[in-house]
């Protein structure tokens, strides 16, 4: 009895201490994200032009919005940019990780270069691909013109300005998904490899049936993470092209930011917040449900 | 040990949460300038803060002469000067500024800002400031209505913004035409640019009048070009009409496309950088006097020149320009009004025209403007004083972006120029039928 007394007493502690250390993640979580979401939720049926009294407006925005030909536009080139920017970028990652998973002196230096561009500020990194991509003095088309092709105008042909800048993305995110797989690599216990070596299994086959397997949760990761962070692009595309030309870059969160602050149209642009919101958490899901199969592989 | 331990982690997050919370309230700059007063090593300074659109170096000297100077002459003031790129990034910085009650409160700004802030209380009304004013009757009358909404004066102009052609002469000479006639009409204008264009293949090196396909400032070229043709604005404000769809309207898109068709260097108006006029590659523009002044430097200096505006119905050109605003949220009325009219007198304007090149705005000034160069100044001080500039209504975003978008659909060729225009005035229409 006595003893299930001090048990208690120190379950009630730790407990506390516990709720204590969790606090700060959760309040903060509570208050600028909790509560924003739901301040959203309701701005988002209202005509809410951020200065005056918000008045219900009932489903008005969210009518709207089907009728909106730059946000259906906006949908689908958000859609393009994902796809395009997250199998790419999973792939290099992923045999950048595998080229670079060996013992060598150099090894922290390449894997320093591959990381740097995703630490950089994509504001900074944006205008430097402008000034690549710059159609007169842009050093790609100075390559071009070295070659004897004919210079492209990049970011103002319609057909080009997404893909470029898809690769400046990839580019740029290509050095996460390394150094999280090479963090999965290195969990993969070598005694696989040498058994797979015995039965005669050469590199391909190991990759095949050992390497993959072992890295799916690692993959499933990178791929939800990915999804959300490219279901929210924003900077590059307003630097770089502002959503041009004829509309072929403008995104989701591009058209939530032009409605609300720059045509003060704070109501509408919740109402496409919240279907940003719900579209992420649908495809999360799907994912989740689709996308997580093997994730708990045995090596006991 | 460990619960007062975690007693006080829980405490100190609260403050500092209350702390973080505290400063987003409207109570802001109040509670800044009140400390800074108390605290700080002049009490009784009054601390104003003044935000400008741009970030031209040669303009921010300027403004830092300026306010020293006003400083100077009124040491129980200090301003602090603060700077923020023209577009979208300054109206994003001024939204948030008024949103978290930490807006300036002096704002230099764009006329079309009118239309969208002065509904929403964010300029105060200077009429009874500009009534008492000495400086009233000598200000060139167009500039002073300009600044007004419905009958009241919101804004004092400070930098008129006439769009002149400004060409390269050294461009001209290298294509056989003469550098001291440069094109006075519409054809004219196409027929320089056809001699001007160069093409390898069929990539244009060299264009003849550099004019952008895509971004967020192609409307004020059309205006120029709508201007000429007899046009305007894009809205009569007096009556909510949309008239960027008026055939002469239509005629003035469809004369840039041509000109489009015959070669130009695509570019992004959103990035002025990206003009091939500024690296030599393009012989006409359009731009402002302190571009002139900014491309007049370098390898460009003494080879470019300013033309009188051109014409096909009318000699006009579209002529923006941007005043200086109160803050319907400061508490220094007095010492704002007080900035206002150190800015706009005489002394600062003839300094401005001198430094930056910008044209005077009084009528005293008029005479002594015109004698330095006399074609040039004189079709630039018309411009000025029967210039319209940019629509004052609550949509002008809206404007702006219906008419970039038929214009991009235009110059890529995705639709001709009545149908795109139209699409642009049923948009417009719908913003002032939801006012």
């Amino acid at each position: 009895m006595n003893q299930k007394n001090i048990a208690g007493k120190r379950k009630s502690k730790s407990d506390k201490c516990a709720y204590a250390m969790i606090f700060p993640a959760y309040f903060t979580f509570t208050v600028f994200i909790l509560i924003p979401i739901f301040v959203v939720f309701y701005y988002s049926i209202t005509n809410f032009n951020m200065y005056s009294k918000p008045e219900l407006a009932g489903l008005k925005n969210y009518i709207n919005l089907f009728g909106d030909g730059d946000f259906i536009i906006s949908i689908k080139n958000t859609l393009f940019y994902t796809i395009l920017t997250l199998f790419p970028q999973l792939a290099l990652g992923l045999l950048v990780a595998i080229m670079l998973y060996r013992k060598s002196r150099l090894l922290p230096l390449f894997r320093t270069a591959f990381y740097i561009p995703n630490v950089m500020s994509m504001v900074c990194i944006s205008m430097v691909w402008l000034w690549i991509y710059d159609p007169t003095f842009g050093v790609l088309n100075l390559i071009l013109k070295f070659f004897g092709c004919a210079a492209e105008q990049w970011l103002q042909d319609t057909k080009m300005a997404m893909p470029c800048i898809i690769l400046m993305s990839i580019w740029k995110s290509c050095g996460y998904s390394m150094v999280i797989f090479l963090s999965g690599l290195t969990s993969i216990p070598d005694s696989l490899y040498e058994a797979a070596s015995l039965d005669g299994a050469g590199p391909i086959k190991k990759f095949y049936y050992i390497t993959w397997p072992m890295l799916r949760p690692t993959t499933f990761f990178l791929l939800v993470t990915g999804i959300v962070n490219s279901f929210s692009v924003f900077e590059q595309v307003n630097i770089m092209t502002g959503g041009g030309p004829l509309k072929t870059t403008t995104t989701i969160v591009h058209q939530i930011y032009r409605r609300g602050f720059l045509e003060f149209k704070m109501g509408y642009a919740s109402a496409m917040s919240v279907m940003l919101l719900a579209f992420s958490i649908l495809v999360t899901a799907f994912v989740f449900k689709y996308g997580s199969q093997g994730q708990d592989v045995d090596v006991s | 040990m460990r619960r007062r331990g975690a007693v006080l982690c829980v405490v100190s997050v609260i403050c500092a949460a209350l702390l973080g919370l505290a400063g987003c309230g409207n109570q802001g700059t109040e509670d800044l300038k009140e400390s800074g007063a108390v605290n700080g090593s002049d009490s009784a300074k009054t601390r104003l803060v003044f935000l400008r659109v741009g970030t031209e170096p040669e303009r921010k000297t300027y403004w830092e002469e300026a306010i020293a100077a006003f400083m100077e002459a009124n040491p129980d003031i200090e301003i602090e000067y603060q700077e923020c790129g023209y577009g979208d990034d300054f109206e994003t910085k001024l939204n948030t500024g008024f949103a978290s009650g930490t807006a300036p409160d002096v704002i230099n700004f764009t006329m079309a800002s009118m239309g969208t802030r002065v509904p929403l209380g964010q300029y105060t009304a200077l009429d009874e400031y500009v009534n008492n004013w000495k400086g009233k009757d000598d200000f060139m009358q167009n500039a002073l209505s300009l600044g007004s909404v419905r009958d009241s004066i919101y804004g004092i102009a400070v930098f008129p913004d006439p769009r002149i052609l400004i060409y390269n002469k050294e461009l001209f000479e290298q294509a056989g035409l003469d550098p001291s006639a440069p094109p006075k009409t519409w054809d004219e204008l196409m027929e320089y640019h056809k001699k001007l264009v160069k093409k390898e293949g069929d990539s244009v090196v060299q264009t003849g009048f550099g004019i952008p396909t895509s971004g967020s400032n192609m409307q004020h070229y059309f205006s120029v070009f709508m201007e000429e043709n007899g046009v305007k604005n894009l809205v009569d404000e007096d009556n909510n009409q949309v008239l960027c769809n008026t055939a002469e309207a239509v005629e003035a898109a469809e004369f840039m496309k041509q000109i489009a068709d015959e070669g130009i260097i695509r570019w992004d108006s959103n990035n002025k950088d990206q003009n091939p006029f500024s690296s030599g590659l393009a012989a006409m523009t359009l731009g402002n006097t302190s571009d002139f002044h900014n491309w007049n430097q370098g390898a460009m200096e003494g080879k470019i020149a300013m033309a009188a505006p051109m014409t096909n119905k009318e000699q006009r050109t579209f002529c923006g320009m941007s005043f200086l605003f109160m803050s319907g949220e400061t508490q220094y009325k007095e010492e704002v009004w007080k900035f206002i009219e150190f800015i706009s007198s005489s002394e600062q304007m003839w300094k401005r025209y001198e430094d930056l090149g910008i044209p005077p705005l009084r009528e005293s000034l008029k005479d002594r403007f015109i004698q330095i160069s006399p074609e040039d100044n004189e079709a630039i001080y018309d411009s000025i004083n029967y210039g319209t500039g940019s629509p004052k209504v609550a949509y002008a975003n809206s404007v702006y972006n219906a008419v970039n978008d038929a214009l991009e659909k235009v110059m890529y060729g995705v639709e001709d120029a009545k149908t795109a225009l139209d699409t642009a005035a049923d948009v417009i229409q719908q913003e002032i039928d939801n006012q």
